[in-house]
């Protein structure tokens, strides 16, 4: 048996292109895999087209895609007879990394993606809030800009030593971008989001209750690094806290990848739409390679 | 200050392309001084970065990352030619690129 690291991205910034004749040539039919998504969630994504309609900046039909499609990847991989030895996820790629450990079904992780979504939204409509990616600054300079400018925006994904994405209010996140800008950060960008995930701001009482109503979770079948503390997932409660930590608590990306090279693994496959993983993985010390699916098959 | 001569400018230019060459998947015949970086090789600023950490280490520059920032906003790189020009005048210049007009 063929096994290999599987790691899930979070949502698409930019596709490479090839994402759906990649599925049309593994013969899945997109518009059917569309129509049952959107009657699961209620949110219509009926229209996705990956050139002319391509949601990248809706923030739920986003997420949504990109679970669909990442866990189409899952699917053609096994059946190609390559599963996974460990996995792990950015951000909000847990939901496909966990239907791939098999420890949600399709249809609960669809529900769970729109549920909190929905939850948090609820919560947090009132205050606009931001996220931003900062490459080229340090941690240590985004706090400077932090301290000397009465700013409180957090440090929510650390991406690699050179790549952080923050989050906080929106004018916060704007005067932060303008005061980077002119401190010499390499690269800034806005993503197009309205909920500050991995942060302080999310309050979770009733987040159980609500969210994880009638959905039935189940030990992982391999292996997941926790992106928040880098442990093992290997219980079913564990699987329905990292939920609730990866929702409130920062995301250490840099670390969960240097916890894999340290268990000896160089090769990853980037199982979801783009190329997001593969680039910020430089930086990243030992030696790895990612190579992202989209552009393998 | 460190003096640019033709061998630097070669092996600049070689190493930008075949850079490029690697990372974005395209022959280094196909990369011209014309080529687009974001556009053309679909090319992102951690790429950027991580040839800036090329050329600091070989030419053991001394110069602060937040310095390259600061003059990129002031003179933004997207062509090839343009990259290869502004890792010319860092490698010249070091920190006193920033007072470049």
């Amino acid at each position: 048996m063929n096994k290999k690291i599987f790691l899930f991205p979070a949502f698409v910034l930019k596709y490479i292109g090839s994402e759906v004749e990649l599925l049309k040539t593994n013969n899945i039919d997109l518009n059917e895999k569309l129509n049952h998504l959107s009657d699961l969630t209620g949110v219509n994504v009926v229209d996705y087209d990956i050139k002319n309609n391509n949601f990248l900046d809706d923030e739920i039909r986003n997420q949504l895609i990109t679970y669909l499609i990442s866990c189409l990847y899952a699917d053609i991989l096994k059946t190609r007879s390559i599963f996974p030895k460990y996995i792990a996820a950015l951000s909000m790629g847990l939901y496909s990394a966990l239907y791939c450990a098999g420890s949600v079904s399709y249809h609960d992780g669809a529900l769970l993606i729109k549920r909190i979504f929905d939850f948090i939204y609820k919560q947090t409509r009132d205050k606009k809030y931001k996220m931003l990616a900062v490459t080229g600054l340090s941690k240590d300079d985004i706090e400077e800009i932090n301290n000397k400018n009465n700013l409180s925006c957090e440090v929510v994904i650390k991406n690699n030593n050179l790549s952080y994405i923050i989050t906080g209010e929106d004018f916060q996140i704007r005067k932060f971008y303008d005061i980077a800008n002119e401190e010499g950060a390499f690269h800034l960008n806005l993503f197009p989001v309205s909920i500050p995930y991995h942060s302080k701001h999310i309050e979770t009482t009733g987040f159980s209750e609500e969210v994880f109503r009638d959905i039935s979770f189940k030990p992982p079948g391999c292996g997941i690094i926790s992106s928040v503390d880098q442990k093992l997932l290997s219980v079913d409660k564990e699987v329905s806290d990292e939920i609730i930590n990866n929702l409130t608590q920062p995301v250490n990306w840099h670390k969960t990848m240097k916890s894999l090279i340290s268990l000896g693994e160089q090769e990853f496959i980037e199982c979801g739409p783009g190329d997001s993983l593969k680039r910020i993985s430089k930086f990243i010390e030992g030696d790895h390679k990612i190579i992202s699916l989209s552009k393998l098959l | 200050m460190a003096e640019i001569t033709d061998k630097i400018k070669d092996d600049v230019k070689e190493i930008v392309v075949d850079f490029f060459s690697e990372e974005c998947e395209v022959e280094p015949d196909e990369i011209t001084m014309e080529t687009h970086i974001f556009d053309d090789l679909d090319g992102d600023s951690l790429m950027f970065l991580e040839l800036i950490e090329i050329f600091k280490k070989k030419y053991n520059l001394n110069i602060d990352l937040k310095t390259i920032g600061k003059y990129s906003v002031k003179h933004p790189v997207r062509t090839i030619g343009e990259l290869i020009d502004m890792q010319l005048l860092i490698i010249e210049h070091e920190e006193n690129i920033i007072n470049l007009d």
